[in-house]
């Protein structure tokens, strides 16, 4: 089994990130682009938030139905940016393959 | 948000919090890709027996053994431990010692060194702090030394010092403190003179042991003599009391005078009504009620048991017709014996 994730077109597809420490003092931001790099196309963006209030490493990601909908693209990567004291972090250690699979129920 | 998928709402990504390494788990409907998730401390799972159908990088807490482990190429790998949060209730004793040279003190001198161990919060652990010192030019000094646990005293020794030329005192003390959270506590020490001189150039240290649930603490296993705190009932004097306690283990010698009334054994048995002759320093008590035999060495004879979770030493027995006391046949045994404390 690979480390990618599976985002099912015209759903909603909810992911949880377990950073297993603190986190309320971050700000996260998570992008799916094409290629693994900042310049590539932009697929779509992650809605982050936490479960609770992040002290229990948890951090939720969202995409909505209308945006999953929309994509035309089989494959993409996508990383997490997590700022903290204006320093820039990476979520971990490299981006992860993210399969779109379509869907058949209308 | 219209539509949920199942599927997708049970993926979760693991960042290894010391190598930032990730796992995806995907559990679906009817069954399960990873056999189970992730907590907050950083383990996808926390049980006794060996995870089934795992992924690389997914870590493992052995509950029942306190070990690590990481799922690597079809195999649980020990991790190092502490490498992935390892709760500090599977540490062993720890214990830090410096040999640094701290000099002379007319007033306060921090020591050098500290050591930085990690607790667990609602856990009691026992701190046992020694600072070997001596006096300095004055003819008196009295001088107090301090364990810090991020800055807050929490282990006092005090010496007054009766100036010896080059003489050595050990200053130790032992305190239970019970940390308020899980954290990694940095310890430090020092030492305040307020009064003369006091130096010394010889190591400083302290040790941490986990008590147990009972609150009984595992023994420390570097013998230590104790010279004072024998306490003598009425009716009886003590004098050149030594132990040295080991562990749990403890051996002693102390002269017991009786000064009350004449005691005499039975003309047969001689059996004499208990009583307690004396009692051990608190330091040299446990949680074992058993009682255990203790005997006057010299000449006649006397019975005695000790209660080492009191410390209590009975008289039990003498010779027949056998007197104890002023103008007895003996007025003073040397009372030896060796028991053990916490069992």
């Amino acid at each position: 089994m690979s480390n990618e994730i599976i985002v099912h077109k015209g759903r909603t597809n909810i992911v949880s990130v377990d950073f297993g420490i603190d986190v309320s003092d971050s700000v996260f931001t998570s992008e799916i682009r094409s290629q693994p790099d900042q310049a590539s196309t932009l697929i779509a963006t992650w809605q982050v938030g936490f479960e609770t209030d992040g002290s229990d490493g948890i951090v939720i990601l969202t995409l909505d139905d209308l945006i999953t909908g929309q994509i035309k693209s089989l494959s993409g990567f996508m990383d997490m940016k997590r700022v903290t004291d204006t320093e820039v972090f990476a979520a971990w250690d490299g981006p992860l393959e993210v399969t779109f699979k379509g869907t058949v129920t209308v | 948000m219209t539509d949920i998928n199942v599927l997708s709402t049970t993926q979760k990504i693991f960042v290894d919090p010391v190598s930032a390494s990730v796992s995806v788990v995907r559990q679906g409907i009817g069954g399960s890709d990873s056999g189970g998730g992730g907590g907050s401390d950083g383990y996808s799972f926390k049980q006794d027996t060996k995870p089934n159908g795992t992924i690389t990088g997914q870590t493992w807490y052995n509950t029942a053994t306190g070990q690590s482990f990481v799922w690597f190429d079809g195999f649980w790998v020990e991790t190092a431990p502490g490498a992935i949060n390892t709760p500090p209730e599977a540490q062993p004793i720890q214990a830090f010692s410096n040999d640094a040279n701290w000099g002379a003190a007319s007033g306060t001198v921090v020591l050098p060194g500290s050591a930085t161990f990690p607790v667990k919060g609602g856990q009691p652990y026992l701190f046992e702090f020694w600072v070997p010192t001596r006096n300095g030019v004055a003819t008196s000094a009295s001088w107090t030394a301090h364990l810090f646990a991020d800055g807050v005293s929490i282990c006092l020794a005090i010496e007054n010092g009766t100036y010896i030329a080059n003489e050595r005192v050990s200053m130790f003390a032992g305190v239970v403190w019970t940390p308020p959270a899980d954290k990694s506590v940095v310890f430090t020490a020092d030492i305040v003179a307020s009064a003369g001189t006091v130096q010394m150039a010889a190591p400083w240290g302290f040790s941490l042991t986990p008590l147990n649930t009972a609150g009984v603490g595992l023994p420390t296993y570097e013998p230590r003599a104790v010279t004072t705190g024998f306490v003598a009932s009425t009716g009886y004097t003590a004098a050149n009391f030594q132990a040295t306690v080991c562990g749990s283990l403890v051996t002693f010698r102390v002269d017991i005078a009786r000064t009350g009334a004449l005691i005499t054994g039975h003309s047969v048995t001689g059996n004499v009504t208990d009583e307690v002759m004396g009692t051990m320093p608190a330091e040299l008590r446990g949680n074992n009620t058993f009682i255990q035999p203790v005997v006057g060495v010299n000449l006649p004879f006397l019975g005695a048991y000790i209660t080492p979770s009191t410390g209590t030493i009975q008289i039990t027995s003498l010779l027949p017709g056998e007197s104890f006391g002023p103008a007895g046949t003996t007025t003073t045994f040397i009372v030896m014996g060796t028991y053990i404390k916490d069992f």
